[in-house]
């Protein structure tokens, strides 16, 4: 029997610096669950059900096609375990994988919250700032020119988990200091 | 009332994997904690069918 994905979320969030964790239990964004269901359908079920309306139908679309979802409204990271994406993996693999996606949205949910106007307008701009291969990453990805920050907070957030579990702190000197000092200020990133 | 604030997911693009994604980390953050995991399993972990199904 395999490892089990709610077991390698729940180590995700421990793995957290505490700070974040703080951070994120004061904007009610400690809630998670791992489901094996097309994320936009469920998100949209989930929403309904809780009587906020529904998601367009095209928002239900693009998130039926995601690995990992914060959705606002119901304050709760959802995460695909039965994404194909995850098909065919060895436990380390899948253990990093989805701590990665965890990480992810998590810093989406400190980034929907905490991010100003004037940090969401200059997403085109942060973008140019990333190394090409990521910056081409999230272009590729087709996300609105308005969700650019959200992701480049949330891509960075992740990747700073990773260099934080080898040991390292501060800077790593690939990343643009403006872009670390967006991370740092929305996220509360103090690594 | 407020419009519905959306959700916000981790999608790839399309025809990528996460194994590039992990290529990506590795040149960013050097191999270090990635090449344990940075492969697939020959017997990997079998997809598991949606529940109730």
């Amino acid at each position: 029997m395999g490892i089990d994905a709610n077991d390698i979320v729940r180590r995700a969030w421990r793995d957290l610096p505490s700070g974040d964790r703080v951070l994120l239990k004061a904007i009610s964004a400690d809630q998670w669950q791992v489901c094996k269901r097309a994320l936009g359908t469920y998100a949209d079920e989930l929403l309904r059900s809780a009587g906020r309306g529904s998601l367009p139908e095209a928002e239900i679309a693009r998130a039926n096609d995601a690995l990992g979802l914060w959705v606002p409204e119901l304050r709760v990271v959802l995460i695909n375990e039965s994404h194909s994406a995850f098909d065919g993996l060895d436990d380390p693999t899948l253990t990093y994988d989805l701590s990665r996606v965890a990480w992810h949205e998590w810093g989406h949910a400190l980034s929907i919250d905490r991010a100003g106007e004037e940090d969401i307008a200059a997403g085109e701009r942060y973008l140019a700032l990333l190394p090409d291969g990521l910056a081409k990453f999230i272009r590729q990805a087709g996300y609105r020119r308005r969700e650019y920050t959200h992701e480049i907070v949330a891509e960075i957030y992740a990747i700073l988990m990773i260099w934080r579990r080898q040991g390292k702190t501060g800077r790593p000197p690939w990343l643009h200091s403006e872009v670390y000092e967006l991370v740092r200020r929305v996220a509360g990133w103090n690594q | 009332m407020e419009p519905m604030k959306l959700p916000a997911g981790y999608r790839l693009p399309k025809g990528t994997t996460m194994a590039d994604v992990r290529r990506l980390d590795q040149e960013l953050l050097g191999s270090e904690g990635i090449d344990a995991q940075g492969r697939k399993a020959k017997e990997g972990r079998k997809k598991t069918p949606p529940a109730g199904k």
